[in-house]
């Protein structure tokens, strides 16, 4: 099966200090990869490289097959992405974001209205269709979120941290949904830092750090080193394995 | 607006191609943004309204003030024999330009470098020519409005004097005027972008525009004088060869040869011109400028995203700062120091801040300097009357009030809940450190130009007016404090001090008249009054702070 990334070497920098140092990669089709790692260790930017927000990198980048560099357009139509940070216009309603959206990618229009419609109402949305999104939860913005990362089916997803914010019902609904995404062919990217959903969730783990990839395997084959749960194993391979000596220094410091 | 708009865009399905924009797109951004504007409070245009009611309604009330200001651009042009249309058609021009400059200038920024987009769009399949194209005719729909408001009355005139196809032609001529100034505006923004790193911009930005602002002002206030009177009779105008390079002179000069029917080599330069450079500009926007767009928007973006660094290399340096040594030195309590600091920091590094109160300070010495030239017969007009050096050095204290109020709002002013959950038994000592630190950074040296300019003006006898003067603008300072609820240092959201604002200044401002008539009465007609009422003046301004400093928490408005 032809890989739907390949990432050759990629550098990426942010004025002169090196964000990703050297990333190597290829995904399998059909697979959850759960991409994870300490904040600020490159895992917003990675993705962000992959749907084409950032296209000076240096490497080699291809994403369904296609150049990053010269046909970034033609991947930003088949992929997608959400993002981590809840923007959207929430003076809209939710019909109207995603109608907008559908726009964006030049869709149907009739199709989006029925699409968005049967969406937001399996989300429980449906009685908010028309209300704007100023005054709705945060989990409800991500619910919309995520429709309209998802409204013009693509073969590839990016999540990035796509469970935060949700309440736990939806958690169970959304593993669920990526679950099934990958089960139907298609390939589910997500980045996040929760380290028990991460494990039951991914067919592959991928954990970076200071910008380079330390750890990539499916759960068991990780554990096979270690037998620790993630979150311990997450410790130890970023060097950080330090927690408890830290936080005992804390108490220490505040009762000086 | 929106029906209006989409509707013209709709029949322009040519100009689109040419740009090489996907229309299906552009309309629907296009439709997104102007929905939004009508259900935000407060519009892309901020000047425009930042009450709490119909955007809409403030928004007719700005269109028609500047109808009214329209008025008198077009005197002129109402009552100028019809051979010395030139200079009265530049004045108009030149009014439009200078209003969309300014308007551009102030909101165009916060649209073309509008990150909050980029979330949205930026990772869909829409590209940077598109977005870009979007925005500018979003900015342009707002400016055709402005514009219209503007140049009706002049439209109307020419409509009358000259026949409807002039007053057609006036029309074009100020909308494409509006085009080309948001062409120049773009150009120097996109150009910006290209030359400068992306984390310097922003910084870059707000600097341009606080001196763009005050020369604009300036110039405005310079160009009536410019304008020859001699130039007004009714010999033809002379072209000099710098008129080319002035989009007033294309406008007037294009108005020119249709009305007077002047064909000839230099008219038709001007209006080819005219109608040629805002499409051009239009499409070196769209096709050199535009793909460079998306990517240093991209980067922009990246430049919140990526602190952590930047944080790391900021946090090593532990020396204290100026603040903190000026704060141990005039302050006598931990929590007044801490709000002298506070504000002496964050108005060194908010951008909203300073984007506020500079051009605020600016717009006051260029109005001082532009009035005393006045009267001192700039125009070689009656040369007695010099301006009183007491108005110059009151003057002061308007701009100063206005900066205080500042250091009260904060884009970020939900992080107040601090003041509230700390155990402040003391609260009107932050609001004394908040005073001292504003009298220290911004008034002295504030105070210390305008009274060196006095000095220059009437040489060093007045040096006791001067110290009168600044004791008396630190007791009106305080006393305008007193008229209105108080607050925390960046507490209060901006709509907070829109409202308080207004009011304020019309109560205040009689109290002022007082304070100065008083000074110069007492100057003027009793012996050492000035010497006897200086100690009696600075026991009264150490009151009203002592008073000010017991501020209690009931007489403090909190917004978080």
């Amino acid at each position: 099966m032809t890989p739907v990334i390949t990432i050759n070497n990629l550098h990426q920098f942010y004025g002169t200090t090196e964000i990703l140092k050297g990333i190597n990669l290829s995904v399998a089709p059909g697979q959850v990869v759960g991409y994870i790692g300490p904040n600020g260790a490159g895992k917003s930017t990675t993705i962000k490289t992959l749907i084409g927000l950032l296209p000076d990198f240096q490497g080699e980048v291809s994403v369904l097959g296609l150049d990053l560099r010269t046909q970034a357009m033609e991947v930003k139509r088949r992929i997608g992405y959400v993002p981590e940070n809840a923007a959207l216009y929430d003076l809209l309603t939710p019909t109207e974001y995603l109608l907008f959206v559908g726009q964006l990618y030049e869709l149907d229009t009739v199709m989006v209205n029925k699409k968005a419609a049967e969406l937001l109402d399996l989300f429980d949305l449906s009685q908010h269709a028309n209300s704007r999104m100023s005054t709705f939860s945060k989990g409800m913005r991500q619910k919309v979120l995520l429709i309209s990362g998802l409204l013009h089916n693509p073969d590839l997803i990016f999540l990035d941290e796509p469970l935060s914010g949700l309440d736990a019902n939806t958690v169970v609904l959304v593993k669920q949904i990526i679950r099934q995404l990958a089960d139907s062919g298609k390939t589910v990217f997500y980045s996040s830092h929760i380290m028990d959903v991460v494990e039951k969730l991914s067919d592959r783990i991928i954990i970076i750090n200071a910008g380079q990839i330390i750890a990539d395997g499916t759960f068991a084959e990780l554990q096979a080193t270690r037998t620790t749960s993630l979150e311990q194993l997450f410790g130890q391979l970023t060097g950080n394995n330090t927690q408890t000596a830290t936080a005992e220094a804390f108490i220490q410091a505040l009762n000086q | 607006m929106k029906t209006v708009t989409l509707w013209l865009t709709d029949r322009l399905p040519f100009l689109w191609r040419g740009l090489g924009v996907n229309y299906t797109q552009l309309r629907a951004i296009l439709g997104v943004k102007l929905t939004l504007d009508n259900r935000r409070p407060a519009t892309v245009f901020q000047r425009w309204d930042k009450k709490e009611t119909d955007s809409n309604y403030s928004f007719y009330i700005s269109l028609a003030i500047y109808a009214f200001m329209g008025i008198f651009a077009a005197l002129m042009l109402a009552f100028v024999p019809r051979a010395a249309l030139v200079p009265a058609g530049v004045f108009f021009f030149g009014y439009i330009m200078v209003i969309c400059a300014l308007t551009l200038i102030n909101d165009f920024s916060s649209v073309v470098l509008d990150t909050s987009d980029n979330q949205i769009m930026l990772f869909r399949p829409v590209d940077g020519r598109t977005i870009l194209v979007a925005r500018i005719i979003h900015v342009i729909s707002y400016l055709f409005t402005l514009t219209l408001a503007i140049s009706i009355t002049g439209i109307v005139v020419i409509g009358v004097r000259f026949g409807v196809g002039a007053g057609l032609l006036t029309l074009l001529l100020s909308l494409l005027m509006a085009v080309l100034m948001v062409f120049i505006t773009n150009v120097v923004y996109l150009g910006l972008m290209q030359f400068t790193s992306e984390r310097k911009l922003r910084e870059l930005i707000n600097y341009v525009q606080i001196v763009t602002a005050i020369v604009f002002y300036a110039g405005f206030q310079i160009m009536p004088r410019l304008i020859d009177k001699a130039s007004f009779n009714e010999q033809s105008f002379l072209w000099k060869w710098w008129h080319y390079l002035l989009p007033p002179y294309w406008a007037a000069g294009s108005l020119d040869m249709i009305i007077n029917h002047h064909v000839d080599a230099p008219h038709l330069l001007l209006l080819s011109l005219m109608l040629f450079m805002p499409f051009a500009g239009l499409w070196v926007m769209a096709r050199v400028l535009a793909p460079a767009f998306n990517q240093k928007l991209g980067s922009l973006d990246a430049t919140n995203n990526a602190p952590e660094q930047a944080a790391l290399a900021l946090s090593a340096s532990p020396k204290p700062s100026i603040a903190d040594r000026l704060g141990a030195w005039l302050t006598t309590s931990s929590i007044e120091r801490a709000a002298f600091s506070f504000v002496w920091h964050i108005s060194d590094r908010d951008r909203q801040f300073k984007l506020k109160a500079y051009p605020q300070l600016g717009y006051g010495l260029a109005f001082v300097l532009f009035t005393s030239l006045n009267k001192a017969g700039f125009m070689g007009g009656a040369e007695g009357v010099p301006i009183n050096h007491l108005l110059i050095l009151y003057m002061g204290v308007l701009f100063m009030m206005a900066a205080m109020g500042l250091t009260a709002v904060s884009d970020n002013f939900k992080a107040a809940w601090i003041y509230a959950s700390a155990p402040i038994t003391r609260p009107g000592e932050l609001l004394a450190g908040r005073f001292k630190a504003v009298v220290v950074k911004l008034m002295l040296p504030y105070f210390a130009l305008l009274a060196g300019y006095v000095f220059y003006l009437k040489g060093p006898g007045v040096a006791f007016d001067v110290v009168f003067a600044f004791v008396n603008s630190l007791a009106m300072l305080l006393i305008s404090e007193f008229f209105q609820k108080r607050q925390f240092p960046f507490s209060a959201s901006q709509d907070a001090l829109k409202r308080n604002m207004t009011a304020r200044t019309f109560m205040i401002l009689p109290v002022f008249g007082l304070v100065g008539f008083l000074h110069w009465g007492l100057s003027k007609y009793i012996p050492y009054g000035t010497v006897v009422a200086l100690p009696i003046m600075a026991g009264f301004v150490w009151l009203l702070f002592r008073a000010f400093r017991q501020t209690s928490w009931a007489e403090i408005r909190q917004d978080a």
